[in-house]
C-alpha cells in the first residue's frame, strides 16, 4: 500500500474483489478529541456479523478515551490494546489484504496509515459434523468430514496432536481459487511421494476444481483404467490411519471427500471394522470380501461357459434341473445373462438419485415384478437369475464404492470373452487384468504389488500388536510403527 | 531402513528375482514330465530327476560367479567383450533364438493341451493368436510387471502342485519299488532327459543386473531352483506312485491324470480348475520367454526400432507355435532342436566364465 488515503485504499480493494463483489464498507471515527477516520471492509455472507459488531465495531467506536492523533504504529497499537478478536494481524500489502478477505476475514482502514488490520472473523454457514452416509461403521467414531476446509483440518488435527503433523495450504482453480491442504506426517511421509504430488498439484491450470473425484482427474496418471487411483473418504479415522501408514491426505475446500495418496490395490478391500473388530472376524471378512471381488468377475463367466462349452462338468444331479429350467428359452444363455446383468444396472443407476419413497416403487417393480414375470414369459431361466443375483449381492461387500463400480464393470468384458472362448477366455481375462493391474502406478508407488511383511493386512487382518511395521508398499521413512509392548505385560512360559 | 518410490522402481526384488527363475523353469512341461523320464527310468524316475538337477544349479554356479565379477553387465555386453563384436552378436542372436523357441514351443504345448481336453472348437490359429497377443501385451508392460505376475506365480503353482497330494491313498507301493531296479545307466539316462525340462534358468544371466540386492543372486537363484527340484521330484514321484511306471506313457500329459485323483464336490472335475490356474501359469512363462527373447533383440536394434519389436514378435511366435503342429510332432521338434540349445547354452555361459577367470589371472 503506498499511502494512507483512505478513499483510495477502498477503491483499490474494490477493484481487486471485483467490481461486483458483496463488499460491505462501513466508515466510522476513532478516538476522541480529533477522531481518526477509518473503515472497515468485509465480505457479505462469508462473516461472522456479530463478532465485526462486538468486538471490532464497539471498542473501536466507543471505547477509546484517548487521542490517536500522530501515534506512530497505530495498528499495532489499535490491534494490542482495543480489539479483542484473537486472531489478528497487520498486513500492508494489498494483494493479501484482498485474499483475506474473500476467506471472510475483516479488514480495518485507518486514514493516514500505511497499513491494515486483519481481524479473523470467519463464519459461513456450514454443515454440522455427523456421521457420513455413506461411509458407517458399528463401532467407531461417529465424525465426518464437511465442506468448510478449516474445520475438516481441525478434525484431523484433534486426533493427531503429534508435532511433525504438516499442513501445508495450497490455491487451484483459477477462478474457483478453491483453498487445498496436504495434510501429511512429516517424518513418516516419504519425500519423492510428495514432490510428486505437489508438482502435480501445481501444475493443474482450470477454471474450477469442484470436487475432490474431479481433482484426482486431474493429477492421476492413468486416464484410461478402470481402478480408481486415489481412495476417498469422509471419515477422519479412516483417513488418520492411512496417514500413518504414510499417505498424504489432500484436503480440497468445498468437498466432504480427502483425497488420500497414493492408492494401493488391496487398501480399497480394507474397511474401517477390520481395525476395530476382532482379529479373527476381521480376517474372516476380508477373505470374504476377496472372494466376493472374484465371484463378481468370474461367476457370470464361469456359468455361461459350464452351459455353453462344459456341460459334462456340471455335476450329474444338476444336470437335470439346470437343463430343465431351460426348456423352452429363446435367448442364448449369453444374450440371457447379459440382459439380466444390464436390467440390473439399470435398477441401481435408476435407484441411485432417486428419493428414498421412489425409490421403494422401483425395488419392487425391479425386483419382484421383473424378476418372477422374466422366468414366467421364459426369457430367462431361474438358475440364470439366480447367478446374476448372487454376483449382484457380492458387488455390495467391496467396501469403496469406487472399486465395487470398476470390478462390476469388469464382468462385462469377462462374459464376452467366456462368450467366444469358454474357460480360455476367462484365463485370457484373468491374465490381462493381473497385467494390467501390475503396471499400474499411483504417484510412482506400484498400485499392486505383494510384500511378504504386508500379509499380516492384505489377506487377513493380523492381530493389530503384531503390526510392528509399516506397509512396505507405500514408500516411508520411518518405518517402524510400534514395538511389542505385550512382552512387557505377558507371561512368557 | 529407508524406502523410497523411485529407487525402487526399475529394481526387481529378492523375491520377485527368484520367482521369475522359478517361472521360466515351471511352465507346461511339468505336466508331461513324467512321461520322458519315466519311460528310460522307469520306476526310479524321481532319482533320475533329483540328478537332472544338477544342470539349473550349474548355471546357477555359473551365473552367480559372473554376476559377482561383473555385477552391473548382462552376459550380452559380457560376450560382446570377451568374444569380439562380430562372434558375441551371433551368439547373443542364438541366445535370443532359444528364448523364441523355448516360448513358441511352450505355447505349442500348451494350445496343444487346452484344445485336446477342453477347447477343441477353438483352432489351433484362433487359440495361438489370441494367446500371443496377452504375451506382447503382458511383454511390453516391462520386466517389473512379470516380475509381480511371477510373485503370484509361484504361490499358485506351489498350491496347485502340491494339491495332488489326495493321489497318495490311491497309491501302491509296488509302483515304485525295487527302488534302484531299474539300473544306474538308465537312471542316468533319464536325468539327461530330465534335464530338458530344467532350461531356463539361464534367464538368471539376463536379469542379474536388474536385481538390487547384488549379493543375494546366488542364494536367491539357489532357493529357487531348491524348490524346482523338489516339485519336479514330486511330481514324477506322486505320477509313478499313483500310476504304475506302465502306465505314465499312456497319457500325453500324465501328471495331469493325477490331478484326477482330487475330487471337489461343486464340480465334476478337479482337473478342470486345475487347467484353468494353471493357464495363467503358462501364460507367464510364456512371457517371461517373450521378455527374454525382445530383451536380447533390443540389444540389437536402434532406438526407433525398440518399440516394434513387440509388435514383430507377435507374427514371429505365432508362426512358429503354429507351424509346430499337433503334440507328437511338436515333440519331436523339442527333442530334437532342445538338446543343441542346451549344449549351446552350457558352452556359451561356460567359455564367459572361463574367459573371465583367465582374463582376471592375468591382470593379477
Amino acid at each position: 500500500m503506498e499511502n494512507g488515503d483512505l478513499v483510495g485504499n477502498i477503491e483499490l480493494i474494490r477493484n481487486g474483489l471485483g467490481a461486483q463483489s458483496p463488499m460491505v464498507v462501513k466508515h466510522f471515527y476513532i478516538g476522541s478529541d480529533q477522531p481518526l477516520e477509518a473503515a472497515i471492509i468485509y465480505v457479505n455472507g462469508i462473516t461472522n456479523k456479530d463478532v465485526v459488531d462486538r468486538d471490532i465495531l464497539n471498542p473501536l467506536m466507543i471505547h477509546i478515551p484517548e487521542n490517536l492523533n500522530g501515534k506512530a504504529n497505530i495498528a499495532d497499537y489499535l490491534c494490542k490494546r482495543y480489539i479483542s478478536v484473537s486472531n489478528t494481524l497487520v498486513e500492508s500489502d494489498l494483494e493479501v489484504v484482498i485474499n483475506y478477505l474473500k476467506r471472510g476475514k475483516t479488514a480495518i482502514l485507518i486514514n493516514g496509515a500505511t497499513e491494515i488490520i486483519i481481524a479473523d472473523t470467519t463464519g459461513s454457514q456450514q454443515r454440522a459434523i455427523m456421521e457420513p452416509m455413506n461411509e458407517t461403521a458399528s463401532k467407531g467414531p461417529r465424525d465426518g468430514f464437511v465442506e468448510n476446509l478449516e474445520v475438516n483440518i481441525s478434525l484431523v488435527r484433534t486426533k493427531v496432536k503429534d508435532k511433525n503433523l504438516t499442513i501445508e495450504l495450497l490455491n487451484i482453480g483459477r477462478r474457483s481459487q478453491n483453498d487445498l491442504a496436504l495434510v501429511y506426517i512429516n517424518d513418516i511421509v516419504d519425500k519423492q511421494v510428495l514432490e510428486e504430488l505437489k508438482k502435480r498439484l501445481e501444475a493443474v491450470d482450470v477454471d474450477a476444481v469442484l470436487s475432490a473425484g474431479a481433482l484426482d482427474q486431474y493429477i492421476e496418471s492413468y486416464t484410461y483404467t478402470l481402478f480408481p487411483q486415489a481412495d476417498s473418504t469422509e471419515r477422519p479415522d479412516r483417513a488418520i490411519g492411512n496417514m500413518m501408514e504414510g499417505r498424504i491426505l489432500l484436503i480440497l475446500e468445498g468437498t466432504p471427500m480427502v483425497l488420500v495418496y497414493p492408492a494401493t490395490f488391496m487398501q480399497f478391500f480394507q474397511a474401517v471394522e477390520d481395525y476395530t473388530q476382532r482379529t479373527v472376524l476381521s480376517s474372516f471378512v476380508r477373505f470374504l470380501r476377496i472372494l466376493a471381488a472374484c465371484i463378481v468377475i468370474t461367476l457370470p463367466a464361469v456359468y455361461l461357459t459350464l452351459i455353453k462349452f462344459n456341460v459334462e462338468l456340471i455335476p450329474i444331479k444338476f444336470v437335470t434341473p439346470v437343463v430343465q429350467s431351460r426348456v423352452g428359452i429363446a435367448l442364448t444363455p449369453f444374450l440371457e445373462i447379459m440382459a439380466m446383468e444390464i436390467v440390473v444396472e439399470f435398477l441401481r443407476e435408476g435407484g441411485l438419485r432417486l428419493p428414498t419413497k421412489i425409490a421403494q416403487t422401483l425395488s419392487l417393480v425391479g425386483g419382484i415384478i421383473i424378476g418372477d414375470t422374466a422366468i414366467q414369459s421364459k426369457m430367462v431361466s431361474p438358475t440364470t437369475l439366480l447367478i446374476v443375483g448372487i454376483t449382484v449381492i457380492t458387488t455390495f461387500l467391496i467396501p469403496n464404492y469406487d472399486m465395487s463400480l470398476s470390478i462390476r464393470l469388469l464382468r462385462f468384458p469377462m462374459l464376452v470373452l467366456a462368450n467366444i472362448m469358454g474357460i480360455f477366455g476367462i484365463a485370457v481375462g484373468w491374465f490381462i487384468l493381473l497385467v494390467h493391474l501390475s503396471s499400474l502406478d499411483s504417484l510412482g508407488v506400484p498400485y499392486f504389488e505383494f510384500h511378504k511383511s504386508d500379509m499380516k493386512d492384505t489377506f487377513i487382518r493380523a492381530p493389530l500388536w503384531k503390526m510392528n511395521k509399516r506397509p512396505e508398499a507405500i514408500p516411508n521413512t520411518n518405518p517402524i510403527r510400534q514395538t511389542d509392548f505385550r512382552d512387557k505385560f505377558k507371561k512368557k512360559r | 531402513m529407508e524406502r523410497s518410490s523411485n529407487k525402487n522402481k526399475n529394481y526387481l526384488t529378492v523375491s520377485q528375482f527368484a520367482t521369475i527363475i522359478f517361472g521360466t523353469i515351471i511352465g507346461t512341461g511339468i505336466l508331461s514330465l513324467p512321461n520322458g523320464v519315466v519311460k528310460v527310468a522307469h520306476q526310479d524316475g524321481w532319482i533320475s530327476t533329483l540328478i537332472g538337477g544338477i544342470y539349473p544349479l550349474y548355471v546357477v554356479i555359473i551365473a552367480s560367479y559372473i554376476g559377482k565379477k561383473f555385477p552391473n553387465d548382462n552376459i550380452l555386453i559380457l560376450s560382446k567383450k570377451y568374444f569380439g563384436k562380430i562372434l558375441g552378436t551371433i551368439f547373443n542372436l542364438i541366445f535370443a533364438t532359444y528364448f523364441i523357441f523355448m516360448a513358441s514351443v511352450i505355447a505349442s504345448y500348451y494350445s496343444n493341451l487346452m484344445r485336446s481336453y477342453m477347447m477343441g472348437f477353438l483352432t489351433s490359429f484362433k487359440f495361438l493368436a489370441i494367446l500371443f497377443i496377452c504375451i506382447i501385451y503382458a511383454v511390453s508392460k516391462g520386466l517389473k510387471v512379470i516380475a509381480r505376475i511371477s510373485e503370484i506365480c509361484f504361490y499358485l503353482t506351489v498350491i496347485l502342485l502340491i494339491t495332488p497330494v489326495n493321489a497318495l491313498k490311491f497309491s501302491h507301493m509296488t509302483n515304485i519299488y525295487p527302488v534302484f531296479g531299474s539300473g544306474v545307466s538308465s537312471i542316468l539316462k533319464g536325468a539327461l532327459e530330465s534335464t530338458f525340462a530344467y532350461s531356463g534358468a539361464e534367464i538368471i544371466l539376463l536379469i542379474y543386473p536388474f536385481l538390487k540386492e547384488k549379493k543375494k543372486i546366488l542364494v536367491a537363484s539357489f532357493m529357487s531352483i531348491t524348490i524346482v527340484i523338489v516339485l519336479y521330484v514330486w511330481c514324477v514321484f506322486i505320477t509313478t506312485y499313483y500310476l504304475g511306471p506302465d502306465i505314465v506313457n499312456k497319457n500325453f500329459w500324465s501328471f495331469l491324470v493325477v490331478t484326477e485323483s482330487v475330487s471337489v464336490s461343486a464340480i465334476n472335475n478337479y482337473r478342470y480348475i486345475f487347467m484353468y490356474v494353471w493357464s495363467i501359469i503358462a501364460f507367464k512363462t510364456i512371457s517371461i520367454n517373450g521378455y527374454a527373447s525382445v530383451f536380447i533383440l533390443k540389444d540389437f536394434a536402434n532406438k526407433i526400432q525398440k518399440k516394434k519389436i513387440n509388435f514383430l514378435m507377435f507374427p514371429l511366435l505365432l508362426y512358429l507355435a503354429y507351424n509346430y503342429g499337433n503334440e507328437i510332432s511338436r515333440q519331436n521338434i523339442s527333442n530334437n532342436v532342445l538338446p543343441w540349445y542346451i549344449l549351446f547354452n552350457l558352452l556359451y555361459m561356460t567359455s564367459i566364465a572361463v574367459f573371465i577367470f583367465l582374463k582376471r589371472g592375468g591382470k593379477a
